[in-house]
């Protein structure tokens, strides 16, 4: 198994480039969508909140539901909990 | 070259990479800028459950798969072929999708590492995936062997 190069289109570039604000977005307002949104899962696209819910699976089925499901570009639990993450899967 | 990014939310740095899916045999689904976390200690890829959901997969049509085992115990998982688009790369990926009861992230695995060279940096916020042209670019086909 192993990768193809294929053309890095302007669509594409315009989609990163618009989820990277989307992600800068999020960790410049952090603190004023963690008093907002407080333990919610929240959604991100367009620099903007487009649904929030209680936990991520309810989210993805609102998002699901919505026809933005293939389209947000972040989700992310606005919580003051510090948890570590330990992954590895094997 | 493929560009990930450290992010810093919540008072933990991670190193992401956004990549594209699409799913053989799932019409109708498939997401853009799905948020993998990079983890080399991880034998495969996997989809966190809260993104094949909102990615428009069936989970009732999905084959069984290995168990997975991390720190956390073991969960049952479920498979569904992909296509990984990134920043002009395709991969072809066997998806893990882990039935897990907590939230989880999406996780990049070796499978799809085991095809670059990878350049983690943290102090500088670099994640570079490096192909075998970038390798012989940048002198790096020697380094480090005895």
């Amino acid at each position: 198994m192993s990768y193809t190069r294929v053309p890095y289109t302007e669509e594409q570039k315009r989609r990163d480039e618009e989820h990277l604000q989307d992600v800068r977005f999020l960790e410049k307002n952090y603190d004023a969508l963690m008093a907002q949104y407080p333990e919610k899962w929240i959604a991100i696209k367009g620099q903007r909140v487009v649904a929030a819910a209680d936990d991520d699976l309810d989210l993805a089925y609102i998002l699901r539901a919505s026809g933005l499901g293939g389209q947000v570009s972040l989700m992310e639990h606005m919580t003051k909990e510090d948890v570590i993450w330990i992954l590895a899967n094997i | 070259m493929i560009r990930g990014y450290f992010r810093f939310v919540g008072g933990r740095n991670r190193p992401f990479l956004d990549c594209d899916f699409a799913f053989s045999g799932v019409p109708n689904a498939g997401a853009s800028n799905v948020r993998l976390l990079v983890d080399t200690g991880a034998d495969s890829t996997f989809l966190a459950p809260r993104d094949a959901i909102r990615t428009g997969i069936d989970f009732s049509t999905l084959d069984r798969g290995p168990t997975s085992r991390g720190v956390g115990g073991e969960t049952p998982t479920l498979l569904v072929e992909s296509e990984i688009l990134v920043q002009g790369y395709t991969i072809p990926l066997t998806l893990s999708i882990p039935e897990a009861q907590r939230p989880i992230p999406s996780v990049l695995g070796r499978d799809f590492i085991a095809n670059f060279a990878l350049f983690v940096e943290e102090r500088t916020g670099r994640v570079l995936f490096l192909d075998e042209t970038d390798v012989e670019m940048y002198g790096l086909a020697t380094l480090g062997n005895p």
